[in-house]
């Protein structure tokens, strides 16, 4: 396609032409000019395109518009001489930035004229707006799956946190005497954070004395567990409960009949402490009572009468435990007498911290179930 | 759901606390495993373990009704156990000969001991649950450990207790947990060297 340009005479008699300012002479060789130059045709569109749009606007609009400049006419009818012809890729900038939106006022009624005049334009067009459509098609709501959308952020902000949280800790090297109580402390998860990430920065880097002792370890809980594991396994535990039934019933048995004698606990520091409760009284009693027993005991066996029960008190006016310790009392003072030794394991609750009265002993009771003895065990007594 | 568990053992206890024979029969089941696995572990024996497993529920029944949850019941149930075990080892003077002791760390300095673990043996999950004898070994080995080391490899590798809840059975600090269970697991290492050792070499 080949075509003259516009001059600048010719763009302002078809511009007169548009207006309908011109007069005869020059609207038929306006006309003529139209009909043998598709610039003309083109920047007659265009003129008209503009003519449309300034039309449209609001009368102010109008009034405050100011018209363009003599250089954009000119520039207009040199721009749609020259796009013409041009190939259509030569227009793509053009015509994308008409469709984008960015397109000035003249290069906007210069395409709008080229859609008119060439049909490889509007297509061009065409498919911009297609594509444009598809790819808002695409990308609508509907189409995103936004089911783990929050846990991401959540897990990104989470990971944020824990790095600001974590306080950087450059990676020592492994001193196996200096960090083995750290990696014994880390296999049984008993470090912080900052402990974690120092003994994680040696295995990420193939420490391998660390390997080598967190494996050990390893090695050493499995051997424990798995031993007892398989114990476990043979062992018939459902006869445990039955064996305890009957144990049970023997002590709900020993409650009921009220055998266990429970003496109140002692009074409180702030209670005016009674005659009866001074500990030199409780020493006295409990002399008086063994004298009593040594003197009346071999009488009652001479006379062949049957003892049916004896017991010992042993009452003692302060004992500080820890709550919930269990532990052994011993009266070697009592040896020589009926018995060998006075012993009773008394176990202290946290409701009862300082018992009064420990326990009453039977001269035949064993020692069978209370009987912890727990030096073994540091506990306060 | 862990809170939840904690919450029905604690009406569980209470229930058993008023003679609730079911709830305490609950109980019993829940933890008669765990009971069990300290047990035998301290004790080897299985009737021996069985017996005192019991004593040790007959005890925690007859005192339940003073417990008042200022300690976690699984804590204060161990601790039972624990003392049922030592108790019983004294009693049928079963304690062994070999006695490793690690009253030369004076509480809970373990300063000046540059021993450390040696490297690995060669135990893998594969080799101990294919080899039900090498897992009798492993019992074995763990009789050869003083009573002290042994309950609290137990309690670490078997129950899981972290050193506090370690610490609050045994009643010692939680320092001497840390030293003490330092020397439990060299020396269950080295007896496991010794009884196992040939064992791991046959594939």
């Amino acid at each position: 396609m080949t075509s003259k340009r516009l001059t600048k005479q010719q763009a302002l008699l078809l511009q007169r032409f548009v207006d309908g300012q011109a007069d005869d002479d020059q609207r038929r060789a306006a006309e003529d000019l139209l009909e043998s130059s598709p610039p003309a045709r083109v920047y007659v569109a265009a003129l008209e395109e503009l003519g449309h749009a300034v039309r449209a606007a609001e009368q102010e609009a109008w009034r405050r518009a100011s018209p363009p400049p003599v250089n954009d006419w000119v520039r207009l009818a040199e721009t749609s001489t020259e796009f013409v012809d041009a190939s259509l890729d030569e227009l793509a900038p053009l015509l994308e930035r008409f469709h984008d939106g960015e397109a000035d006022r003249a290069e906007a009624a210069v395409v709008a004229g080229l859609i008119d005049e060439r049909d490889d334009v509007a297509g061009y067009l065409a498919e911009l707006d297609g594509l444009a459509s598809a790819l808002r098609q695409g990308l609508s709501e509907e189409k995103v799956d936004f089911g783990g959308f929050w846990d991401g952020i959540a897990a990104a902000i989470d990971e944020e946190d824990s790095k600001q949280a974590a306080p950087t800790v450059p990676l020592h090297s492994f001193d196996a005497e200096e960090h083995r109580l750290l990696l014994y402390r880390y296999h049984d998860g008993e470090v912080d954070q900052a402990e974690r990430a120092m003994v994680e920065g040696w295995i990420a880097a193939d420490n391998e004395e660390v390997d080598a002792i967190l494996g050990a370890m390893a090695e050493i809980g499995l051997g424990v567990t798995a031993g007892i594991e398989q114990a476990r396994e043979s062992a018939n535990l459902d006869q445990l409960w039955h064996g305890l039934e009957d144990h049970l019933d023997a002590i709900d048995a020993e409650r009921a009949a009220d055998n266990v004698v429970a003496f109140d606990r002692a009074p409180d520091k702030d209670d005016k402490k009674s005659t009866w409760n001074h500990p030199l009284f409780a020493m006295a009693a409990a002399v008086v009572l063994l004298i009593t027993g040594a003197l009346v005991g071999p009488q009652l066996m001479q006379s062949q009468e049957e003892i049916v029960e004896t017991r010992t008190i042993v009452i003692f006016d302060n004992v500080e435990t820890a709550p919930g310790s269990s532990f052994h009392v011993s009266a070697p003072e009592f040896a020589g007498h009926e018995f060998d030794a006075a012993e009773a394991d008394f176990f202290v609750s946290d409701d009862d911290p300082q018992p009064t009265v420990l326990w009453l002993i039977e001269d035949d009771e064993d020692d069978d179930d209370d009987d912890d003895d727990i030096d073994e065990l540091p506990g306060p007594i | 759901m862990e809170e939840e568990k904690e919450d029905r053992e604690v009406e569980l206890v209470k229930l058993a606390q008023q003679g609730d024979r079911d709830a305490f029969r609950q109980l019993v089941e829940t933890y008669q495993r765990k009971v069990y696995g300290i047990c035998i572990g301290m004790l080897k024996d299985p009737d021996d373990s069985m017996d005192v497993s019991q004593e040790v529920f007959i005890k925690v029944y007859r005192y339940l009704e003073k417990f008042n949850f200022e300690s976690s019941f699984y804590t204060w149930l161990y601790r039972i156990t624990v003392n049922k075990c030592i108790d019983f080892i004294r009693k049928q003077k079963r304690k062994r000969e070999v006695d490793y002791d690690d009253g030369i760390l004076r509480g809970d300095d373990v300063e000046g001991d540059d021993s450390i673990l040696p490297s690995r043996l060669g135990i893998n999950p594969d080799k101990v649950y294919g080899r039900k004898e090498l897992r009798g070994k492993m019992l074995e080995a763990l009789e050869t450990l003083s009573e002290k080391h042994r309950t609290i490899l137990i309690l670490r590798e078997v129950e899981g207790l972290a050193y506090d809840e370690i610490a609050e059975v045994l009643q010692i600090s939680k320092g001497t947990v840390m030293s003490r269970l330092y020397h439990a697991r060299r020396y269950f290492q080295d007896a496991v060297q010794e009884y196992v050792g040939d064992a791991l070499e046959v594939s």
